[in-house]
């Protein structure tokens, strides 16, 4: 078993898909949280094979998508006011606009130093590589990612490591949830995201799904296949609560390391503007004071500044699932992947994106 | 180690040109060491081709900078329905380079010169100052005579799209040498002259409609500029490809597109439909396992490229966009 190709094969796939139309009984309204997902989706075209009448809406779980633009815009001026600075930090953040349609990518081409990560650790060897300079690495993500930074922050701590700081932008998963169910999107139930839970656990969850049925899935055509399945079923016999159906990766309990790596580097903020969402309190994590040495907030100048998006831009209203991308104006004309406008479009785990490799 | 002044043109560099160039290159033409080369008359239509190669690391499992830049223009020449005859070879180096590193890429270049008979009949040298370019970049030129011209305006709904092996293994080669990614695997670069085959193949099928290297942009710009060029809708399927066991995992893990994946020795091959099938079974009886029939022409007069998914459901295959960039998670 080699965790690849098992999960795509069409001969298990076909016939599980037969089996969730066979037992479809009314229109439904499922939202896919994570983006992870809604790329999964649409790579395997599983999107246009699944029963007319499940309507899936493309929730805010794509980190990329939801973080507004001013923490990019804060690293850019730190860059161009000082030059010891190194900024580090994952891959997919390199393209995001901000409303000036400035990007990280751009900073690059300036002469600055912006360096794209494949894993945190790779931060801190590119600040003991540069002694000279100062990195800061731009941490972004949900659960899934924040375990990743609370090693380097502990790691910097033990090694103290003076010129490594990490400036924070981690999110809540469990206040994105929160927004999603208080809002009046009218769902039937939900998709639970896959690495998230890997980290937090299925019983994590249990709050959440009190009114609404939801199955955490894995990422694979099979795994979202009976993940809907499972989904479907509990709609028709009115069930709620928590399901998992990614039951080879995560457990009730989730990753307990992880989880007091979390709990031993990060705390609550008090609110966090989201693309998309709006300010929500406490959906963001900041860095504890006993990491404050490290923590680029405390040690830069990194004010807020407030960010515009593109007033013809519906990545808000996609976001929340209000809106389809084939809706906005910009929508593979003004935006697409090669020069994005909203975050949608800039991660292959953004909706707009996702839809661009299906109608150009 | 290579100084400033070798690019002055005194006589550093005429001790270079003789131990080095001449050396590595010995061939009548190049001998004369003239401005320029005089070259025989051709027998056919002139054809050529010219490409600069900037590739970090510039050694890595499979090839080289140095045999990339030779490939990678005889590539070119083979596309058009060339045999490639000649090469010129221009270096641009960075002062201070390793003199070892330099020769190293010089014999890479002169052992496939040999090999193929195609000399390197001119050339220049420049050495520029540290930090003006990463190390050395080579670029090459090269001259043939076409053999058979290539005509897209026939191709016709129904003719099949052929690749002559597994996609993605230059690229991911170079990806997991350059981020020091820690996985180890057995990845190779495909680098390599296609003349040879495409010649065969020419001479042998007269269905050849189209011929193009997969390089950078993969199949997916392939494909795409076909489509949008001649305007044709094709059609390809994703379980007609063959992924090497490490490219496939890499992909998965890192999130990349196999189809926008670069190669150094695969081509996209649009051929009747009536050839196709033993085409298929000609290249992989002598020259490349893995060919295959990836797709076919499924309309004229819409500009389309669309992959059937492994599950049966039809996307789009877009333009590659820019940089490729891991996804986070």
């Amino acid at each position: 078993m080699n965790y690849l190709n098992e999960f795509q094969q069409k001969e298990l796939i076909l016939p599980l898909l037969e089996k969730l139309k066979n037992i479809t009984q009314q229109n439904y309204r499922f939202m896919e949280f994570c983006g992870g997902h809604t790329h999964a989706l649409f790579k395997s075209g599983l999107i246009d094979l699944i029963p007319s009448e499940i309507k899936m809406i493309h929730g805010p779980g794509c980190p990329v998508c939801v973080l507004p633009a001013h923490p990019i815009k804060n690293c850019i001026k730190l860059l161009e006011q000082r030059d010891d600075i190194i900024l580090a930090t994952y891959a997919d953040m390199m393209r995001v606009p901000t409303d000036e349609a400035d990007s990280l990518l751009k900073a690059r081409a300036r002469g600055h130093q912006v360096i794209p990560l494949y894993g945190a650790d790779d931060a801190i060897e590119l600040a003991k590589q540069n002694p000279n300079s100062k990195i800061i690495f731009l941490a972004i993500g949900f659960e899934t990612t924040i375990p990743a930074t609370a090693l380097v922050l502990r790691q910097a701590k033990r090694q103290k490591l003076n010129n490594f700081f990490v400036y924070c932008n981690h999110l809540n998963t469990a206040k994105a949830l929160e927004s999603i169910l208080s809002s009046d999107l009218e769902l039937d139930g939900l998709i639970g995201p896959g690495h998230v839970s890997l980290v937090t656990g299925s019983d994590f969850f249990n709050p959440y799904a009190a009114k609404l049925p939801l199955v955490i899935s894995g990422f694979s055509a099979y795994d979202l296949a009976e993940g809907l399945y499972l989904l479907t079923e509990m709609v028709n016999q009115k069930q709620t609560g928590v399901k998992n159906q990614y039951k080879r990766a995560v457990t009730e309990q989730g990753n307990i390391y992880s989880q007091q790596a979390l709990m031993e580097c990060f705390e609550l903020r008090e609110s966090f503007e989201w693309r998309g969402l709006g300010t929500i309190s406490q959906s963001a994590f900041k860095i504890k004071n006993e990491f404050e040495n490290w923590d680029a907030e405390k040690n830069f100048s990194l004010e807020l500044y407030q960010s515009h998006d593109h007033p013809h831009c519906l990545c808000s209203e996609v976001l929340f699932g209000q809106k389809n991308p084939l809706d906005c104006k910009l929508f593979a004309k003004a935006c697409t992947p090669r020069s994005p406008l909203g975050p949608c479009m800039v991660s292959s785990e953004g909706a707009c994106s996702a839809y661009y490799g299906r109608i150009q | 180690m290579i100084e400033i002044a070798l690019g002055s043109g005194g006589k550093d560099f005429q001790d270079f040109l003789k131990k080095k160039i001449l050396h590595y290159f010995d061939n009548p033409i190049l001998n004369q060491t003239d401005d320029g080369a005089l070259l025989p008359k051709l027998n056919g239509q002139p054809v050529m081709a010219s490409d600069s190669f900037v590739v970090t690391p510039r050694i890595f499992p499979g090839g080289s900078l140095g045999k990339l830049a030779f490939c990678g223009t005889i590539n070119d020449l083979a596309m058009m329905g060339a045999r490639p005859l000649y090469l010129s070879l221009n270096l641009i180096i960075e002062e201070g380079f390793d003199m070892r590193e330099l020769e190293f890429h010089l014999k890479e270049m002169a052992s496939l010169s040999h090999q193929y008979q195609i000399p390197i009949v001119t050339g220049d040298t420049k050495v520029v100052s540290r930090g003006s370019v990463d190390g050395l970049f080579i670029s090459t030129m090269g001259l043939g005579e076409c053999q058979k011209k290539l005509n897209t305006d026939t191709i016709a709904v129904g003719d099949k799209i052929i690749i002559n092996g597994s996609v993605g293994d230059h690229a991911m080669t170079i990806f997991s040498q350059r981020e020091d990614l820690g996985f180890d695997s057995d990845l190779e670069s495909d680098c390599c002259a296609l003349h040879e085959i495409t010649l065969d193949l020419l001479q042998k099928y007269d269905g050849i409609k189209f011929l193009r290297d997969a390089t950078r942009g993969g199949v997916s710009a392939v494909l795409n500029e076909l489509a949008h060029q001649q305007s044709l809708e094709l059609g390809i399927c994703e379980d007609s490809f063959t992924l090497t066991p490490a490219v496939e995992s890499a992909c998965e893990l890192f999130g990349f597109n196999f189809l926008e994946l670069a190669n150094e020795g695969k081509f996209i091959a649009v051929v009747e439909n009536k050839q196709a099938d033993n085409i298929v079974e000609y290249l992989n009886a002598k020259w490349s396992q893995n060919s295959s029939i990836i797709g076919e022409v499924t309309d004229l007069n819409s500009s389309l490229v669309s992959l059937k998914t492994l599950l049966g459901a039809q996307r789009i295959v877009s333009w590659p966009q820019g940089e490729q960039l891991p996804r986070i998670c």
